[in-house]
């Protein structure tokens, strides 16, 4: 695979399986309060603050060959450190703090107040949900995807540790460009990804920012 | 009796009792702002936590001690103050929200001057548009009971006169309990009822 297939495939996988749990801890922080909130906040966001090579050094502990949950899965013959799904996760991992914050601002932003009304309106808890608290969300939600699509492209530490550089397999874009400026001759190759890479980031900031644009408009502000 | 209740519930941190047992089909509650009038009012409907006692409408129990049934369960319609409308859905999709597959009742967007107004987003419409949203959304879901929250505060003169007209026609063309709760008496005597007062000590016949 390249480096830029590769890439643009975590990315797309960080954004997608990250949503399930990007919506529920979103929702859950923004919504209840319970002992030990503070402490399932901080590992969700810890991430965000650790070096990726240390995000890295954790995932290989936890799902490494003889990780706790890496025996687990290699029993049943899922391989994950070293492969292309050791870059999915790392990418995953590192872009889910941007993806719950996201959602814990959009679902905060809805009025609980409007659940109440649809509620009374004779609408299950469920359908509430899905009817008034989701829909007025989503922007924000999409937003939060797209910064998780943009961190998770852009990803290097983790990367490099839980899946290694294997050319064709495990390296993505921002390894090829290092790989590229370690080797003779290789600038000019490694500015012209440099500069894609650069201009996708900035068009996902770009998408991010309408994204908000549209949530803020939605709830009720004049577009 | 129509409507029996004695209820504790909670403003912010305090808690408050309130307890009336009536068979008007009309009651207005005055009181002055800040007293807990909203607070009461979600109450019923069966929104926030803490309320104990009971509520008895029309001989169907909604809440009786710790538990009550759920809002979607009630058969209540709110209004709240500030209309609190779907910002999400047009006019249209905010008054049919809670009538399943069935569309807007008939006549009910006329009596409401709701007419030219169905496809437009909420927050394109004035104060006393997205008031008359709210109520029609209210009515559409054929309620037992209806709580109003300062109905006709955003209307201007002419529009709280039809608006009033339509709670009321609805109001007797179901035999359906209404709850004004105000704190101006012109709403009192456009909407009027058995009067209660909030205070402190709770409500009182006034």
């Amino acid at each position: 695979m390249s480096p830029w297939v590769l890439s643009l495939f975590v990315a797309s996988a960080g954004a997608l399986l990250g949503l399930p749990p990007a919506l529920v801890l979103g929702w859950v922080l923004a919504r209840r309060s319970f002992p030990g909130k503070a402490v399932i906040s901080a590992l969700v966001l810890a991430p965000l603050v650790l070096p990726p090579v240390v995000t890295g050094w954790a995932l290989l502990a936890l799902v490494g060959r003889r990780g706790v949950l890496g025996s687990v899965l290699s029993s049943l013959g899922v391989r994950v450190a070293f492969t292309p799904l050791g870059a999915v996760v790392a990418g995953l991992v590192v872009g889910l703090p941007l993806y719950v914050i996201s959602a814990r601002t959009a679902f905060s932003s809805v009025d609980p107040r409007l659940e109440e009304v649809a509620r009374t309106c004779g609408a299950s808890g469920p359908s509430t949900f899905l009817r008034v608290t989701l829909p007025l969300a989503a922007p924000g939600l999409l937003a939060g995807a797209v910064l998780a699509f943009a961190r998770a492209l852009g990803e290097f530490g983790a990367t490099a540790v839980l899946a290694g550089d294997v050319p064709g397999r495990t390296r993505t874009l921002s390894l090829a460009i290092y790989a590229l400026l370690g080797t003779p001759g290789g600038d000019a190759e490694a500015s012209g990804l440099a500069l894609c890479s650069l201009a996708m980031s900035a068009l996902a900031l770009a998408l991010h920012e309408v994204l908000l644009g549209r949530h803020r408009a939605r709830l009720g502000g004049r577009p | 009796m129509n409507l029996e209740l004695s209820l504790e519930f909670r403003i912010g941190d305090r808690v408050r009792h309130a307890a009336l047992a009536t068979d008007a089909r009309a009651l207005v509650v005055a009181g002055p702002s800040g007293i807990g009038k909203s607070s009461w009012l979600r109450a019923l409907a069966g929104h926030g936590h803490g309320a104990r006692g009971r509520l008895v409408h029309e001989g169907r129990s909604l809440h009786e001690g710790e538990r009550g049934l759920p809002p979607e369960a009630r058969r209540i319609g709110w209004v709240p103050q500030d209309a609190l409308l779907f910002p999400h859905l047009t006019v249209e999709r905010n008054v049919v929200f809670g009538r399943g597959r069935g569309g807007l009742p008939e006549g009910l967007a006329r009596a409401c001057g709701l007419e030219g107004l169905l496809d437009r987003a909420p927050s394109t419409l004035s104060g006393g548009e997205r008031q008359r949203v709210a109520i029609a959304r209210a009515l559409a879901c054929a309620p037992r009971l209806l709580l109003l929250d300062e109905p006709l505060s955003a209307l201007d003169k002419a529009a709280r006169l039809e608006l009033a007209r339509a709670i009321e026609s609805w109001c007797d063309a179901h035999d359906a309990t209404r709850i004004v709760v105000t704190h101006d008496t012109w709403t009192e005597d456009l909407l009027p009822g058995a009067r209660f007062v909030m205070s402190e000590r709770g409500l009182e016949p006034g």
